[in-house]
């Protein structure tokens, strides 16, 4: 049936012109690196990633294939020489000076290669999608819409199976499926701005979070000249973000389409997703791209996913627990351990060693008791017996000595130019430093800060979401929330008010305006607000330093000079630095100067102090603490009280 | 005599209709005839087809004894009680619906709707929805009718119909998010981790609300308790939706932080409709799911369901729906009031052959002369129709009496009012007891006392 229907489309489509697949085959960053010097020719479960993604083209029916490249670029024609692949054709266009895919598009545009609409992706896709369904509807909607310029294509997926970098908000038109917003995630925001006018057009959209971006698109050939004329637009994000944003100046528009559930794509982009991309080739997703289907090499498929090649030698008492690929003329040792791992073609492994979770590539030798977690292994590696790997990504030829312990680490064999660094792991293996934090900040050698974005295979689990979500929506803790919603509105208005107003150096005056506006729109009590103002602004700041406070006091002292104005409101100021103090312990080391600062001020009264002191208003540790930590203060007051009735 | 399972229906009757002054200036918004039936009759027979047997209608007390009065002729076998709005009270519908719970006069959960909604849409599947997920609330969306604009009688103004942003969950009905446009005005921020926790939100600017909401029990117990919330739809059912969100406390932290803050406990919504420990038991083992990857119902206690139904709604809550249910009412006669045929009243005196029967609705006793052109057109009880007069898409209430050679178009004319002879009115309103004088032409104006609009 499917292929009926493809054969069909391919028909209309051929007549027209030829499909044009544009491959990316750099990715401008070193996010992939040192386990291998070509990204894009990285084995995945023991077969470079480019094969998969040329046998994915051709298979989908795509009749020439454009590759783009500036680094690696005779690797890679080494690679191409002698494959075939049907009766698609493969260009291999050289371009030194491309620094990102913006630069590349650029450099398309003005070698003028592209005829009609071209399918956009880059060299580390993993798939068995059928593009031409994709093309044949940006072909529809083109018909109907004149400025579309791209289509995105997408797939369903769950919440695990996506690094944080992964993860974006789109928001579709639900009947014509354009993008209408294209947000990443980010831990700061915490609210998608949706323009209201956009609402109001389209009446109905869908916003998703549960989409992975396949990173393969459909292009006009308006896409390149965009390109050309926007010279800033460095990645396709910016190009879709710069496209929504200009919507009308561009007269572009950008539409989704989302793969159907018998498809599969996905782009390895980080370490995360090769791991988790490689268990989906393993549990067959990308059939009929699996191990036991590729036709150079041949591999027996046994129960519980495991892959295992001719030649291999597998000794008494070890054991393949599942999902388990070995490659050809591989060895592994007697009661060693095997599981969710990839062992790439001759390969040693000695016994009692454990490997599970990484990917060993081809001719690495690891001798007797290692343990291996979580790490991907370049080739011709030797790690010597007992040594522990965790979360490593270790580059081509490196030797790791007996009994070394490494975790969380990225090594190479070559030691950096002008770097004297100690053998810490063994006779050849440095920290691979990567260039993008060179640039940034001189870093210690002996611990090396692990770059932002390098995480390794494993997947952190995500900080619980009900934990974020107290923090985001105003700095509200677990405790406060408990407070009746209209009141905690109102204090989270409050609070970015007077953020807000603080950053922008607003006058106090329109502060107080807005604070009381808040007010009367959630029926806050006098009380309360001065409460809750006190309270704002001794939590707008994170760490309770004095100097954070007291400049933020200074500023905000005619907020406080307006609201605190008789002793009941200073009382109510009194709890609310009492109730600070009690939900964050080093708030209360300041509290002494803070109380005895507000009094010089003439904000807080000898009288009120006294009474708050005096009268608790229950009796609890907390309390007990924070008075013991004012008391040197009131013993003062007292002091000078009885001072000045004796000096009268 | 109420068991749990049983549904109490309330209609929120005691609006003033300020949306449409020129029109409940002598008459109460519920009254206002549609179709020559008072509207409040459509909610009613809404109730009495789905099935219940009785219920309350909240009404201002000054109202009272009219509506009284006026449900009397309607032999309707539901059983009705009143409830007014004491003099001087300016309550809100969740106000009514805590007068009610306070004066325990609730026993169950609580369908409540407003008696401005004229639907033929079958209430059925909203209860289903109610009872198979155990929601706390339930809510009736229907597309917003926007069918050709019509031209609203009274001067030209922009009619800026409000609309809601609504966000459903679309595979498991979860009413996640409620907003009004009006409260925005560029951006609307949504928060990420709802769009994290459901994945897929499907945000319609295009839906109306249709203020019919099944409330659970423990809402209305939540109601007494907090005070501040006045209205459903304004502030209620945002609360609520947002409340979804809410994480669950620890037992624990509770203890401690209602000692220190000093928060009644009580009156914590998730508290309240926290589950029977054996429901979750139940839940826990049974197969149902209702989202593939996460727990049943996402571990939510608090859920808030939205159903969108088809089919014909209309709120004739502002002049230009008001117009629009009564020329609809024209076109879906028996489809929205379950009545076959009888458009004519048998006791209307009809000398006219030019008057369009499939198209006009006559009231009893109403007299309309020869030679006159009706069409489209609504005649209520004891109206007068003149000889040699054209009527055409307009709303003629009772007692009216139009003269001689007159032609009205798409107007509404209110009830003892009169249209003298000659009289050309088009796109009009005529306000009630008012007088046109002889020769009188007019379009888009509204026509009343002066003196009487200022009283409102």
């Amino acid at each position: 049936m499917h292929k009926k229907t493809g054969r069909s489309v391919v028909d209309s489509v051929t007549k027209e012109d030829v499909i044009q697949a544009v491959l990316i085959a750099d990715s401008y960053n070193d996010d992939l690196f040192p386990a291998y010097p070509v990204p894009c020719l990285l084995p995945i479960v023991n077969l470079p990633l480019l094969d998969y993604t040329l046998q994915c083209l051709s298979s989908a029916h795509v009749q020439e294939v454009i590759i783009f490249c500036s680094a690696h670029a005779d690797s890679l024609k080494e690679y191409l020489k002698g494959k075939c692949w049907g009766r698609m054709s493969i260009n291999v266009v050289v371009s030194d000076g491309c620094r990102s895919l913006g630069d590349a598009m650029r450099d398309l545009d003005s070698k003028a290669l592209i005829r009609g609409d071209f399918i956009l992706l880059t060299g580390n896709l993993i798939g068995n999608l059928k593009v031409l369904p994709a093309l044949e509807k940006h072909k529809k909607i083109q018909k109907t819409d004149k400025g579309l310029a791209m289509t995105l294509l997408y797939k369903e997926c769950g919440k695990k199976s996506r690094t944080e970098d992964d993860e974006v908000f789109l928001a579709i038109d639900k009947n014509t499926s354009q993008l209408l917003l294209h947000q990443r995630c980010s831990r700061e925001a915490s609210k998608i701005n949706l323009p209201v006018e956009k609402l109001l057009e389209h009446k109905s959209m869908d916003i998703r979070c549960d989409l992975m971006d396949t990173r393969v698109a459909i292009c006009s050939l308006s896409v390149p000249p965009l390109f050309s004329d926007n010279f800033d637009y460095q990645t396709r994000d910016d190009f879709v973000r710069g496209l929504l944003m200009d919507e009308e100046i561009l007269a572009s528009s950008v539409y989704t389409y989302i793969l159907p559930p018998t498809e599969y794509a996905a782009s390895v982009t980080s370490w995360q997703n090769y791991h988790s991309i490689s268990h989906d080739i393993i549990h067959r997703w990308t059939y009929p791209l699996v191990p036991d289907m590729f036709l150079d090499q041949y591999y027996s498929y046994r129960r519980n996913n495991i892959y295992v090649q001719d030649n291999v030698t597998l000794a008494q008492g070890c054991s393949l627990v599942e999902d388990v690929v070995i490659g050809g003329e591989s060895d592994v040792g007697e009661n060693t351990v095997i599981q969710s791992s990839i062992i790439g073609k001759n390969c040693k492994i000695s016994e009692k060693s454990s490997i599970i979770n990484s990917h060993i590539l081809n001719r690495v030798t690891i001798e007797k008791g290692c343990k291996i977690d979580y790490c991907v292994i370049g080739e011709g590696c030797i790690i010597r017996n007992g040594a522990q790997l965790t979360s490593c990504i270790i580059g081509p030829g490196v030797v790791i000595g007996r009994d070394k312990v490494v975790e969380n680490m990225r090594l190479q064999s070559e030691r950096p130019l002008g770097e004297d660094e100690k053998e810490n792991y063994g006779p050849k293996a440095f920290v691979y430093q990567s260039e993008e934090t060179e640039a940034g900040s001189d870093s210690d050698s002996d611990i090396y800060p692990i770059a932002k974005k390098y995480y390794g295979l494993k997947l952190e689990a995500r900080a619980d979401d009900s934990d974020t979500c107290s923090e985001s929506e105003g700095h509200i803790s677990d405790k406060e929330s408990l407070l009746q919603e209209d009141t905690n509105v109102f204090f989270s208005e409050v609070v970015d008010s007077l953020l807000r107003g603080y950053e922008d150096k607003l006058p106090c005056d329109n502060l107080v305006l807005e604070v009381n506006s808040s007010r009367y729109a959630y029926n806050v009590t006098l009380n309360e607000v001065n409460y809750y103002v006190v309270r704002a602004i001794l939590t707008l700041q994170d760490e309770f330093k004095w100097d954070g406070i007291a400049a933020k006091l200074k500023y905000f002292m005619p907020l406080l000079v307006n609201y605190i104005r008789n002793e009941e409101a200073m009382l109510d100021s009194l709890n609310a630095i009492e109730d600070v103090a009690e939900v964050h312990s080093d708030f209360e080391a300041v509290s002494l100067k803070l109380i005895h600062l507000l009094y010089n001020k003439d904000i807080l009264s000898e009288d009120a102090i006294l009474k708050w002191y005096n009268e608790p208003r229950m009796e609890n540790e907390e309390s007990k603490r924070l008075r013991k930590v004012v008391e040197p203060f009131i013993k003062w007051l007292k002091e000078a009280d009885d001072e000045e009735s004796e000096s009268e | 005599m109420y068991t749990k399972s049983q549904i109490q229906a309330v209609i929120m009757a005691a609006g003033k209709g300020s949306r449409m002054t020129e029109l409940t200036a002598k008459k109460p918004k519920c009254l206002l005839p549609v179709g020559n039936l008072p509207m409040i009759w459509f909610p009613l027979n809404l109730l009495q087809k789905t099935g219940f047997q009785d219920v309350f209608i909240v009404v201002l007390e000054t109202n009272k004894s009219e509506i009284q009065a006026a449900l009397e002729k309607f032999n309707l076998k539901i059983k009705i009680e009143l409830i007014g709005i004491p003099v001087g009270e300016d309550w809100g519908t969740a106000d009514s619906l805590r007068y009610l719970e306070e004066s325990n006069k609730i026993k169950s959960d609580v369908l409540v709707l407003s008696c401005d909604l004229i639907t033929n849409v079958n209430l059925q599947p909203l209860f289903e929805l109610f009872r198979k997920h155990d929601a706390t609330v339930a809510a009736l969306f229907a597309p917003v009718s926007n069918a050709s604009s019509i031209t609203v009688p009274g001067p030209k103004s922009k009619n800026k119909t409000e609309k809601d942003f609504i966000g459903i969950e679309e595979n498991t009905s979860r009413l996640v998010f409620v907003a009004s446009a009006s409260d925005f005005e560029e951006e609307l921020p949504l928060p990420c981790r709802l769009v994290k926790k459901f994945g897929k939100i499907a945000l319609n600017s295009q839906l109306l609300d249709a203020h019919v909401y099944i409330f659970a029990r423990a809402l209305c117990k939540y109601l007494v308790l907090n005070k501040n919330i006045s209205t459903i739809k304004g502030e209620l059912l945002p609360h609520v939706v947002r409340k979804q969100m809410q994480p669950k406390h620890k037992k624990m932290d509770q203890d401690k932080a209602a000692s220190v803050i000093g928060v009644d406990l009580k009156t914590d919504l998730q508290e309240m409709s926290e589950e029977n420990e054996l429901i979750l038991k139940a839940r826990l083992m049974s197969t149902f799911t209702d989202s593939r990857l996460e727990p049943v119902y996402r571990g939510d206690s608090l859920r808030c369901y939205g159903h969108l139904a088809d089919g014909v709604t209309i709120r004739a809550n502002s002049l230009m729906e008001y117009t629009r249910v009564n020329r609809l009412i024209l076109e879906k006669w028996s489809e929205l009031t379950g009545i076959e045929g009888n458009r004519i009243s048998s006791t209307a005196t009809i000398s006219s052959t030019q008057l369009d029967s499939d198209s006009c609705l006559v009231g009893d006793k109403a007299d309309v002369a020869e030679k006159t052109s009706i069409k489209s057109t609504i005649l209520a009880p004891n109206v007068k129709v003149s000889p040699k007069t054209r009527i055409m898409s307009s709303v003629i209430m009772a007692s009216a009496s139009i003269g001689v050679g007159c032609n009205i178009q798409n107007c509404i004319v209110c009830e003892d009012s009169v249209v003298s002879d000659g009289c050309e009115l088009k796109d009009c309103l005529v306000g009630s007891h008012f007088t046109v004088p002889v020769g009188g032409k007019h379009s888009n104006e509204v026509l009343t006392d002066v003196d009487h609009l200022m009283e409102i």
